[in-house]
């Protein structure tokens, strides 16, 4: 019997304003998996994260969590349900100390209890916000900005984590080390969906992958196989 | 500087450092809505005058002291503050940024004319055998009621200060205000921690109300001359931080007595606006912020 899917999105259509952004998009995402979403800027990545999310609300469709209906459930309640999104660049709080941002992660009353369990886990893969706990975050770099968004997502007990283009704008090495990081997260069982537009290393990285052009799924399947796949070598690999 | 003059001018230094702490704690609550929704609530002078009229009714008809129906009065204005947050403000929010700032001007006009309606345009005052009494600081001599004020803008600002650092409620406030999407992606109910903020600054406003009252007279239209000082204390002191309220508090406390002391008291508040306007040109941000 196959295995019942953590995350199931089916046929959302989701408008901002009134502009159609997503088409029909149905997802599954299975626990522990890594699932990537490809697709170039303005293709509607963020906003399929958000509707996740519960930012943005489909006006059709359905998603359900951990076998409930969140199509239309708060975003801040939906974290306590375990999800949790990485917004591009992080959005961690600058006027607040790194601990502090940890700290908020934990605010869902189901992290609360595990909250001194979580920060050991967060400083044992990012010895560096332990350094760093009592500084402003502003004061961080832009790499350690993305871990100490990372940890902080971590700290509010997902199931899911939803990672939105975690390496834009990084060092190689730094993006290594968000990798080696996503592995480990993975390790403890917890699912991730990751929103790139490095493909190749999205590719690489994940199980399996959604391609979206325009608003629509174009291709999805295993990542073996879309890397042997003709359309995609053309789009993505130059070949 | 010639002793004499020193030792004439201590009553004023000393007076306008006291005093400082009573605008402080007016100011702590528009300091903090503004800080967290960055919304000017016009309506704080009136809503802060509300205490002074409940605790002024509390010892009219109780026989209450003003500092004790404080058990009360807090309570009720945290309360009235968390359904004007739910009730009017957040869903003004959802329409404009303009919308919730004229909701507080409604507010302010209704609020002074209940009070001519309910209380009569006479002065009131909270007047206790305490609010009579003097102290001696030195040669000095000065208001008992100024000391009263000064130890409970420490004692406030240390208490907001704890809850805020060590709460789970006091860092989503923090949260909530610095990038309220993210917030709401850490579960935060934004509009529940706004509702709390706003409740709180009621609650504060309640302690200020009181004190006052027992410093000043006041009259139905008392509030929008002290929302005019507290605005004054925050610009001094860059919007949003309470040590930069602080000072700014006592800058406006000492502009005003010192002033009065050059200018005669007629001139004590030109002196405290012009001192504001000076600064506002040199550093528009404040003295204090980040």
């Amino acid at each position: 019997m196959p295995e019942e899917p953590l995350l199931r999105v089916n046929n959302i259509n989701v408008y901002y304003g009134s502009l159609q952004v997503l088409w029909d998009i149905s997802l599954t995402v299975n626990p522990g998996e890594i699932v990537a979403i490809i697709g170039s800027n303005g293709s509607g990545k963020s906003a399929l994260l958000n509707s996740i999310s519960g930012l943005n609300h489909p006006v059709t469709g359905s998603i359900e969590f951990d076998k409930k209906d969140i199509t239309y459930t708060d975003p801040f309640d939906i974290v306590s349900l375990g999800i949790c999104q990485i917004p591009e660049g992080g959005r961690i709080f600058p006027n607040m100390t790194v601990l502090d941002n940890l700290t908020i992660g934990s605010y869902n009353h189901k992290a609360r209890g595990k909250r001194e369990q979580n920060f050991n886990i967060v400083y044992e893969h990012f010895p560096i916000l332990e350094k760093r706990k009592n500084q402003m975050a502003r004061t961080l770099s832009g790499g350690e900005r993305q871990m100490l968004a990372i940890g902080r997502g971590f700290m509010s007990n997902p199931k899911l984590m939803l990672f939105d283009e975690m390496s834009l704008g990084l060092s190689p090495l730094m993006v290594n080390e968000l990798y080696r990081a996503l592995r480990q997260i993975r390790a403890r069982g917890i699912a991730a969906v990751l929103v790139e537009q490095n493909v190749r290393r999205s590719l690489k990285e994940a199980d399996r992958a959604y391609i979206i052009e325009a608003g629509h799924i174009a291709l999805s399947g295993k990542t073996a196989d879309l890397r042997e796949e003709n359309k995609v070598k053309k789009a993505y690999f130059g070949g | 500087m010639n002793s004499e003059l020193f030792s004439d001018l201590a009553t004023p230094i000393v007076m306008g450092i006291l005093l400082g702490g009573l605008y402080t704690l007016i100011a702590l609550g528009l300091s903090l809505v503004f800080g967290v929704m960055k919304l000017i609530n016009v309506a704080h002078g009136d809503l802060v005058l509300l205490a002074s009229y409940f605790a002024f009714t509390f010892m009219s008809s109780l026989d209450l002291d003003p500092i004790i129906s404080l058990v009360i009065g807090v309570p009720l204005l945290f309360g009235i503050g968390y359904g004007i947050q739910t009730i009017l403000l957040n869903r003004a929010f959802r329409i404009s940024m303009e919308a919730p700032l004229i909701i507080a001007f409604g507010i302010s006009i209704i609020l002074q004319n209940a009070y001519q309606i309910i209380w009569s345009p006479l002065s009131r005052g909270l007047t206790t055998p305490y609010a009579l009494q003097s102290f001696e600081l030195g040669d000095i001599r000065l208001p008992l009621v100024y000391l009263l004020d000064f130890i409970a803008a420490l004692v406030v600002m240390f208490l907001l200060r704890e809850f805020m650092k060590r709460t789970y409620l006091g860092k989503a406030i923090n949260a909530a205000s610095q990038d309220r999407i993210a917030a709401h992606l850490m579960g935060i109910n934004t509009n529940r921690v706004y509702a709390f903020a706003f409740a709180l600054a009621m609650a504060i406003a309640a302690i200020a109300g009181v004190f006052l009252g027992l410093t000043f007279p006041f009259t139905p239209t008392s509030g929008p001359p002290f929302l005019i000082i507290a605005f004054g204390v925050i610009v001094l002191g860059g919007m949003g931080s309470m040590l930069g309220t602080f000072i700014g508090g006592i800058i406006m406390g000492l502009a005003q007595t010192i002033g009065g002391y050059f200018f005669g008291a007629a001139a004590q508040m030109l002196v405290a606006y012009v001192l504001v306007l000076v600064i506002l040109a040199v550093r528009p941000e404040g003295i204090f912020s980040r």
